[in-house]
């Protein structure tokens, strides 16, 4: 295994430099809403996992509307087309899956419009979102969930949840500029009082993000590898950090931060500049969270969607058997 | 004529001119230059029946035109429409078992339509699907016969690929009524058509479309398109005439491209007796109807013993959207027409048969194949309609079961062409009674099973969501049905 890629290396790019001039206005909001973390307190070595089997298709998810709390390994299987992920989030008592929809997800969305459709500019979109969104989506908690996957590729993630309304959603992008989220790819789930029954994980990768950039300890393995993911901190001014893998191959770290960043209006949608096998959505600050992803011989990147123009990324490379 | 009018484009703005409607509708003489539709606004009539040309027995030929039209619908018009023989609705086809059927199709717009009769079983090439589009000026003659145990209410509509929700929309859709000769409720019934449809308009009364691109065509896309004004019958809240007393009998047709009805009648009950293909086995007393877009059913109302008191038929809320563009409206509750008791005195009531006919249930454990269909946004099974790729292949005479799986958070309304099903499932509960069918309403993230024969006609059938905004955008698949 390679760790070859100096953070710095990217940092250097106009494209770059704009991207973490727009990380720096990002409000705190988020950043407060990842904080909040019940999940804080996780007992890793006592807990026990229950699977829940989710299918994505372009553009829904096939999936139980109700699941048990704890340990919860999801294995997402991306039957579709383009890529998809899933992100899941905890929506603060007394507020359901139709407040987040019509509160957090239409401005999101009619921003995103306005930016897509040139009626403003990117600058703008975060001091708008700001004005737009409700006191309590700074209380959301982001917990997890498998990351970009590939179609027809799986992938798990591996969390530990508490009970409570969560929704579930995938907001690539459609070639036409549509977010799944908006075509179907945005659900409820409750989580029930009812505790899950099995083990966590056991990994054969550790990853670390932090500020300072993505640790990654542990020797990569032809076929399934098992990433132990802790979250240390969320630098102050960005979403935070989640990780996905990128199987490397005509595009550079560069390219690959800027297809991320979804206020680039190509963002997101089909061509992506890979094929993503997997990772894990962002999660609270002192959380720990598993991943699998299938990784066939070659160079991947690791990289953080809000913070990897930050330089929480990492380039890899797993040697044939 | 004038292209349908895209100023009606803020739903306020529609629900403004939907209140000066409600206001003045009743009042609003006819503009003396229509070729207006029969009878003063807010009366209820039936459209007219399609002349029989033939002398023959057992044969009904008729002769159909679609074309431009202008008619009295709302205040600020005429509304220039598209009208089957110059009405919306369109003339009832009225047919019986056995009967041979011949239309003689005129296409007079200015694009191409096909004529498809709903649920009808025929043969593939008199079917009126997208395969057979009649081109503008030129004719087509539609023949097919009615089958026995097919009585019951159905319509006819255009489905050109891509352009049927507009032309629905512009007023093309009428009503066929299948009768029994051996029908078990009693002949003394009054029977009253009701053909249900909205629309939406702009301010000088004609029929408006969202501007593209606008956040009125993305609610549109995804709602499908629904109107602020209802209609019974082509009018606003007409009056049904009723003796108190009497049951009637009410076939009604969801003629409209979107919308569902959660039918209410104030102060009654319905005796829900029909669906889609006909009577039941046993009649059903039910409080409400829902009534998804393309559904039909068959209710037997009686009125109370008040003369001169009237009722109210509502459509109540009914949340069939996505939260992200449910309309802010959708709460309300929305007039359909009155239901005015006679001053004369009570009439005596009449009897109904606890058993109405024998319905053939078709047997799941027979089926030779069973198919899954996953609906989400526009598309079937993850895919969009392709005119040159056939999805599904079945053998003429097989048995099947289909699992139709909702899996977005919208209602949609499935329909297969030509043969008509039984639905034998919902969300793993069992559905005891053999209904025929041929659209069913498949609710937000649920599933349902039914069962269906493809008997007699090979072909290319359609199946699609009878949302017609969706419908249009591509959720549809062709099944092919070929000999053995």
């Amino acid at each position: 295994m390679n760790l070859n890629l100096n953070p710095g290396d990217i940092m250097t790019t106009p494209r770059t430099l704009q991207l973490i001039a727009f990380l720096g206005l990002v409000p705190l909001m988020i950043l407060l809403a990842a904080v909040q973390t019940p999940a804080a307190a996780q007992d890793v070595a006592a807990s026990a996992v229950s699977v829940v089997e989710v299918e994505a298709e372009d553009y829904a998810f096939r999936m139980p509307g109700e699941i048990p709390s704890g340990w919860t390994t999801f294995e997402l299987a991306n039957r579709g087309d383009e890529h998809h992920f899933m992100l899941i989030a905890r929506l603060p008592d007394g507020m359901a899956y139709d407040d987040y929809v019509t509160d957090v997800v239409m401005p999101f969305n009619e921003r995103w419009y306005d930016l897509r459709d040139g009626r403003i500019d990117s600058d703008d979109v975060m001091p708008l979102l700001t004005e737009d969104l409700p006191e309590w989506f700074w209380n959301v908690e982001f917990m997890g969930g498998p990351g970009y996957l590939a179609p027809g590729l799986s992938g798990t993630a591996t969390m530990n949840l508490e009970p409570g309304t969560y929704i579930v959603e995938c907001y690539m992008r459609t070639a036409d500029g549509e977010m799944h989220s908006m075509e179907g790819m945005l659900d409820p789930l409750i989580v029930t009082d009812e505790p899950s029954i099995e083990e966590i994980p056991a990994a054969n990768m550790r990853v670390e993000l932090s500020e300072a950039g993505m640790s990654v300890d542990g020797y990569l393995e032809q076929g399934t590898n098992t990433f132990e993911v802790h979250w240390m901190d969320h630098p102050d001014g960005t979403f935070g950090h989640d990780v996905h893998i990128m199987r490397l191959e005509d595009s550079t770290p560069e390219e690959v931060v800027e297809w991320l960043n979804f206020l680039n209006t190509d963002a997101l949608a089909e061509p992506a500049p890979g094929t993503f096998v997997g990772g894990i959505n962002m999660m609270p600050a002192g959380s720990t969270g598993y991943f699998t992803a299938d990784l066939e011989p070659g160079q991947y990147l690791l990289v953080s969607v809000y913070t990897g123009a930050m330089g929480v990324l990492t380039e890899v490379t797993v040697e044939g058997s | 004529m004038r292209s349908p009018s895209p100023e009606c484009e803020r739903a306020g703005d529609c629900l403004r001119i939907a209140g000066f409607i409600a206001l003045c509708t009743l009042s609003c003489a006819l503009p003396s230059d229509l070729a207006a539709q029969e009878g003063a606004p807010g009366a209820f009539l039936e459209p007219p029946t399609l002349e029989n040309l033939s002398s023959e027995p057992n044969t009904v030929e008729v002769e159909l035109t679609a074309a431009p039209a202008r008619l009295s619908l709302v205040p600020g018009g005429p509304t220039e429409v598209w009208a089957y023989n110059g009405t919306v609705p369109g003339p009832t086809l009225e047919v019986s078992e056995g009967d041979r059927v011949i239309v003689h199709f005129r296409n007079e717009l200015a694009y191409p339509t096909t004529v498809h009769w709903h649920g009808i079983h025929l043969p593939f090439t008199a079917d009126g699907s997208p395969f057979h589009p009649v081109a503008p000026g030129e004719s087509f003659v539609y023949e097919f016969t009615i089958h026995p145990g097919t009585a019951g209410t159905y319509w006819y509509h255009p489905h050109p690929h891509h352009d049927t929700g507009r032309q629905v929309a512009m007023g093309l859709h009428g009503a066929i009524i299948v009768r029994d000769p051996g029908d078990a409720l009693p002949e003394t019934l009054s029977e009253r058509l009701l053909v249900l449809s909205d629309n939406r308009f702009d301010r000088d009364g004609q029929i408006a479309f969202a501007e593209p691109g606008s956040r009125q065509a993305r609610i549109d896309e995804e709602n499908g398109r629904e109107g602020e004004v209802l209609f019974l019958n082509g009018r606003v809240t007409p009056e049904l005439a009723i003796a108190s007393g009497e049951i009637q009998r009410w076939r009604v047709i969801n003629a409209s491209g979107a919308r569902t009805y959660r039918l209410a009648l104030s102060g009654h009950s319905f005796v829900h007796v029909g669906s889609d293909g006909g009577l039941f086995e046993h009649p059903r007393e039910v409080g409400e109807i829902l009534l998804a877009a393309g559904e039909r059913v068959e209710l037997l109302v009686r009125a109370g013993e008040d003369p001169g008191s009237t009722a109210v038929l509502r459509s109540l809320p009914y949340d069939r959207y996505l939260p992200q563009t449910r309309p802010a409206d959708w709460t309300d509750t929305l007039a359909v027409a009155t239901l005015r008791y006679s001053d004369g005195a009570p009439v005596d009531a009449v009897a109904i048969p606890e058993r109405l006919r024998s319905v053939r249930a078709l047997d799941p454990a027979t089926a030779t194949g069973e198919r899954r269909m996953t609906l989400t946004k526009n598309r079937i099974n993850g895919r969009m309609m392709q005119m040159d790729r056939i999805d599904e292949v079945a053998e003429l005479g097989a048995t099947e079961i289909w699992e139709i799986e909702n899996l977005v958070g919208m209602d949609h309304s499935f329909h297969l062409h030509g043969f008509p099903f039984q639905v034998v499932e919902r969300d793993g509960e069992p559905v005891s009674e053999p209904v025929w069918k041929d659209v069913v309403n498949v609710p937000k993230r649920s599933t349902l099973r039914f069962v269906v024969r493809f008997d007699r006609y090979p072909g290319k059938w359609m199946f699609h969501c009878h949302i017609l905004d969706h419908e249009d955008a591509g959720m549809m698949g062709v099944l092919e049905v070929r000999e053995p």
